[in-house]
């Protein structure tokens, strides 16, 4: 028998390895089949938390790399202000108990899907992984979840459905009447073989459905989270194509293919040739038939999963009086734009915000335009006024776009922050912004406050691998401040939120560092910082800075050299990173493990995340307010 | 059956007619007391006489909120409403005080002289809370007549008609009362009355028997804003109204203006005492005079505006007067430079309209309002102004999406573009000569193109 002789072939394999995964027969009694399915395939699921939530898993391969969904692996996105934000101390549980801290390398909100891994001591055993397209209604399925690391529950049913679209899911996906719950969401849907046919999904968006995306889907993007850490979509931008049921087949002619129902005018598509109206019957050589949903959801598919750069071929009829020709269209497939509306690509539109002025803008996609009905100019869009802002007294709102800014054309993110840093660093009082509302040109101006103007503050800043120091740069240039950045080399690495880090000159060295030439010292913190903990101008540099009364900042590892510096600050509540903690209790110093610590003008924090960075730098800002001259 | 009649129930504000009566006593005076009663009496009577035919006993049966399920099932909350119904058309057009929604209505029963009769909901406008029914089979009913409601004044009396329900006696009541007040809200201009209350669809009438106010259930309206939206609802029905109110000319400029901002003022060194031009509509006085957006305006016939932010529109207000015909002059600042221009009121053009009747849709021109207003993309097409509800176009899609919806511009109809109402106009004629089943429909909605097919063999006004 072909199961018996595969068992026969993996065993074989599996000697070195120990471990082979389990496949049942399918023939056995419907209790049996339960139970033993239980017991093979418990070591594959695991248990997966973190601080905000949790969910389940399974084992993928038997170096550790393991599935569960996209949001399972999701981290606070408001504190750190970014889309793309994954939780920070994910634990994967065993079923044998075994803890094991797990980084994530990759994940996804639509389709749900994320990548994880561990570090084994031993090779782990996995699940068997079946095929999503074969699928049949009917047939028998079981959800398996651990959702707390010691409750394991097996649910039992069918597959009610192998292609629900009304989820608005960007793949169809499974249904299944096995219970679906919080708990084990993330884990897998067994068939009855005891192949994984699927992800269980539970709470998209928090609705209390459940649903299987397909594994075919998840195996997809597993490959890209490993090539490259995340779901790169294939594109030949912007074309939006709806399928062809039989009243629009009779209402068109044509009853195969998909209907292009609208091409952005200048875009990609729209060069290589498509046009609204078009009727996509072949793409690179295959039939495209769509008369359902589901059918063109499996025809997006299969052009987002295409590889970027390669070229796809399509072949459209057009219409020209009453009769149709046939037109051949090639392009070259390009990235598309991340779709955070739909958590598509989850992550890569964060939102560029300036607190103080009480903005938020974010970049336009061509998705955006046409979901929003927004007029194809270069801009960004207003997505945050913060009411009683400076921003919201120049009467703008959420959803302008703004195109200029004094008259100078802001096509994208990165021109409107150049922009708008340099005149805010320079402390321009007024400045000008064009935005468009509909079809209105509004002119406007801003105000903006700049409460630090006059300060200095000497920012103490590791040559390498400083935290957040791109945000703490921002917020004082940005406020009318004179920053210098002090290290103890002649160049500074900032590193981006994006990945892109960026060189910069020191504008002096630790040194020379004269504390009364300053309103504050704030000692940036990364695990570079901790080069400093003994550095004697440095340690000096405090002792002045206390003595002359200045404001006094660190954060994380940075707090450190207070509590080395100045013995005279052990009555000064302080606080850092969890992991530096007992630097400061060795030296006698009150830990109080606050996010934020403020003690008169000596301000510290953990520096956990970016919320706490900025709750952080509005405490200190008070101190350099305060601080004596 | 029940057996109907009328009764008349005057609780009289005794109060109000005692002071004004002589209290001496004096049997000749009283007398004349009580012929002054009996007249007044009679007066009220037979105001509320001329509108009695004209009310009739609504019930509604809605359900409304449904809860879908997993698996599909919605769950409906049933409710049924009663309210008097106000004849107002041959046919058996009845006025009604609900803003129902089709797909939330059970059934509709109208009892009319002791029969009951099946209705159906013909329109409905959430704005002024009327809806417009259509009784099938309905026998001969008395048209309301509608008085101006601006004649109301505080302290007049005024009489309250209503059908009161289905029960033993079938009654029409009547509710004397005074104004009290006149309140304007931003909806329509609301009635306080020495009634509270009174049920919904109670139609008031002046002592000419003429309709003045009818209460919503919660509010009493005045009715002149009530009487256009039912003319544009007779309309839209295929009606004409018989109390059409003649539409009087407005005044129009075509130009929209704001207040100039104070940072932007500072920004630029603009003076503060001026209002800012936003949009100048194509075609209209304002272009022609030249006016153009972003210009300030200083001062209007030779007078200086002379108060700051939003005090100056109030001012600037003022200063328009606006009049068919008047020549109004604006100073202007434009780029540093001041210019003088002279610009004359107009009567504001209304765009052509067209009712596509075998598809349900209303059109009208594309202008330049409409272009701004709804930040549409192109000009070239028409405007979906009314989906006829009911009609082959207002069959909702998948998921209770709509096909077309007002808003939308028709750019193709079939093969054939429709750039301008002329040539829709011809491609409507054509698709009617046309035995086609199904019409695609090319529609630019918020700046991009959607394709959507109408069957035109569903909906339509067929008889259940």
């Amino acid at each position: 028998m072909q199961t018996t002789s595969k068992r026969v072939a993996l065993l074989a394999l599996a000697l070195a390895l120990c471990l082979s995964p389990a496949t049942i027969p399918a023939q056995q009694p419907d209790e049996e089949a339960g139970a033993k399915l239980f017991a093979n395939v418990d070591p594959a699921v695991v248990a997966v938390q973190h601080e905000r939530a949790g969910g389940s898993g399974f084992i993928v391969s038997s170096d550790g790399y393991i599935i569960t969904n996209g949001h399972v692996a999701q981290g606070d996105i408001e504190a750190d202000e970014s889309p793309k934000a994954v939780a920070r101390r994910i634990t994967v549980i065993l079923s044998n108990e075994k803890r094991y801290k797990a980084r994530v390398i990759g994940h996804s909100l639509d389709p749900d899907v994320a990548l994880l891994k561990i570090e084994p001591e031993e090779p782990l055993q996995t699940v068997t992984i079946g095929n999503s397209d074969t699928v049949k209604p009917g047939q028998r399925s079981y959800a398996y979840g651990m959702p707390t690391g010691l409750k394991r529950t097996l649910t039992a049913g069918i597959v009610s459905n192998v292609e629900r679209t009304d989820l608005h899911t960007f793949t169809k996906v499974i249904q299944t009447d096995a219970a679906i719950n919080p708990g084990n969401s993330g884990g897998p849907l067994f068939s009855e073989k005891g192949e994984v046919l699927g992800i269980n999904t539970y709470g998209r968006g928090g609705e209390g459905l459940g649903f299987t995306i397909p594994i075919n889907v998840a195996m997809v993007l597993k490959d890209h989270f490993m090539s490259r850490g995340y779901f790169r979509r294939a594109a030949l931008p912007f074309f939006v194509t709806r399928y062809i049921d039989d009243e629009l087949a009779a209402a068109i002619g044509v009853g195969d293919g998909v209907l292009i129902d609208h091409v952005e005018a200048g875009s990609l598509a729209a060069t290589a040739g498509l046009a609204a109206g078009d009727i996509i019957t072949e793409m690179n050589g295959r039939p495209v038939v769509a008369k359902t949903e589901a059918a063109h959801r499996d025809f997006v598919w299969a052009l987002v999963t295409q590889p970027v750069g390669g070229q796809v071929k399509f072949k459209v009829l057009r219409k020209s009086g009453e009769q149709f020709s046939a037109v051949e269209i090639e392009g070259t497939l390009v990235e598309d734009e991340p779709a955070v509306e739909h958590g598509w690509q989850v992550g890569e539109i964060d939102e560029l915000r300036y607190d103080d002025l009480g903005l938020g803008v974010k970049p336009v996609t061509a998705l955006s335009r046409y979901l929003y009905g927004l007029p194809n100019v270069p801009c960004v869009r207003v997505t945050t006024v913060r009411s009683g802002s400076r921003t919201a007294k120049a009467e703008m709102r959420e959803g302008d776009l703004v195109v200029a800014l004094d008259d100078v054309n802001v096509g994208g993110v990165e021109e409107f922050r150049k922009e708008l840093d340099k005149r805010l660093i320079a402390c321009q009082q007024y400045i000008r912004f064009t935005v468009m509302r509909g079809n209105d040109v509004v002119r406007t101006a801003i105000k903006p406050y700049y409460d630090l103007k006059g300060k200095r503050v000497a920012l103490v800043v590791p040559p390498r691998d400083a935290e957040h120091l791109e945000t703490i740069l921002r917020f004082f240039t940005t406020n009318g401040c004179q920053v210098s950045i002090v290290s103890s080399e002649p160049k500074v690495v900032i590193g981006s939120e994006k990945g892109k880090s960026e060189e910069v000159a020191a504008d002096a060295q630790i040194d020379a560092l004269d504390a009364n030439a300053f309103d504050g010292v704030l000692i940036v913190g990364g695990k570079g910082a901790e080069a400093f903990w003994q550095q004697p101008a440095l340690l000096q540099a405090v002792k002045n800075a206390v003595a002359a009364k200045k404001a006094l900042g660190a954060v994380g590892t940075g707090a450190v050299v207070l509590a080395n510096a100045e013995p005279a600050l052990a009555d000064k509540k302080m606080t850092t990173a969890e992991e530096y903690s007992r630097h400061l209790l060795d030296k006698g110093m009150k830990f109080t493990g606050k996010d934020v610590e403020r003690d008169g003008n000596i301000v510290t924090t953990s520096g956990f995340d970016k919320r706490i960075i900025k709750a952080f730098l509005a405490q200190y800002r008070a101190a350099v307010l305060h601080a004596k001259e | 059956m029940e057996h109907r009649r009328a009764v008349v129930i005057v609780c009289l504000a005794a109060v109000c007619l005692c002071t004004s009566l002589s209290c001496k006593s004096s049997t000749s005076q009283e007398l004349d007391g009580a012929k002054v009663v009996r007249a007044f009496q009679g007066a009220v009577a037979s105001a509320a006489e001329k509108v009695k035919p004209s009310v009739v006993f609504v019930e509604a049966s809605t359900r409304a909120g449904a809860d879908e399920t997993e698996t599909g099932r919605r769950t409906y909350r049933s409710a049924t409403i009663s309210v008097t119904g106000l004849a107002v058309a041959d046919g058996g057009f009845l006025l009604v005080p609900l803003a129902l929604k089709p797909e939330n209505i059970e059934r509709i029963r109208v009892w009319i002289d002791e029969t009951e009769y099946e209705a159906n909901l013909r329109d409905s406008d959430e704005k002024t809370g009327v809806g417009l029914l259509q009784v099938q089979d309905p026998p001969q009913l008395v048209s309301a007549v509608f008085g101006d409601s601006r004649q109301v004044q505080v302290g007049d009396f005024i009489v309250g008609v209503n059908a009161s329900g289905k029960e033993q006696a079938f009654e029409k009541f009547l509710e004397f009362a005074s104004v009290k007040g006149k309140v304007q809200t931003a909806l329509l201009d609301e009635l306080r009355t020495t009634v509270s209350y009174p049920p919904g669809g109670t139609v008031f009438v002046n002592m000419n028997g003429e309709i003045v106010a009818m209460s919503l259930g919660n509010r009493i309206s005045l009715t002149n804003e009530i009487r256009e939206e039912l003319g544009r609802m007779l309309a839209r029905a295929g009606k004409e109204d018989p109390n059409l109110i003649t539409e009087k000319k407005k005044p129009w400029l075509g130009v929209t203006y704001a207040k100039l901002g104070d940072e932007y003022a500072d920004a630029v060194g603009l003076p503060k005492e001026s209002v800012l031009i936003q949009r100048v509509y194509r075609d209209s006085p304002a272009a022609q005079a030249g006016l153009q957006t972003h210009d300030l305006v200083t001062a209007v016939d030779g007078r200086k505006i002379t108060k700051k932010g939003p005090q100056a529109l109030g001012e600037f207000e003022k200063m328009l007067k606006p009049e068919v015909d008047r020549e109004i002059k604006f100073s202007i600042l434009r780029g540093g430079a001041t210019l003088e221009l002279a610009a004359k009121f107009q009567e504001e053009p209304k765009p052509r309209e067209f009712r596509a009747e075998k598809i349900g849709i209303i059109v009208t021109e594309i202008t330049d309002i409409q272009w701004y207003e709804k930040a549409l993309d192109t000009r070239e097409g028409v405007l979906v102004k009314q989906v006829i509800p009911g009609s082959p176009a207002a069959t909702s899609k998948q998921f209770g999406e709509k096909t077309i919806t007002e808003g939308n511009v028709i750019v193709k109809l079939g093969n054939v573009p429709t750039p301008n109402m002329d040539k829709f106009i011809e491609a409507v004629r054509a698709l009617e000569k046309d035995a086609a089943s199904v019409v695609l429909v090319t529609l630019a909605r918020e700046r991009h193109y959607a394709h959507e097919v109408i069957n035109l063999q569903i909906g339509g006004r067929g008889k259940k």
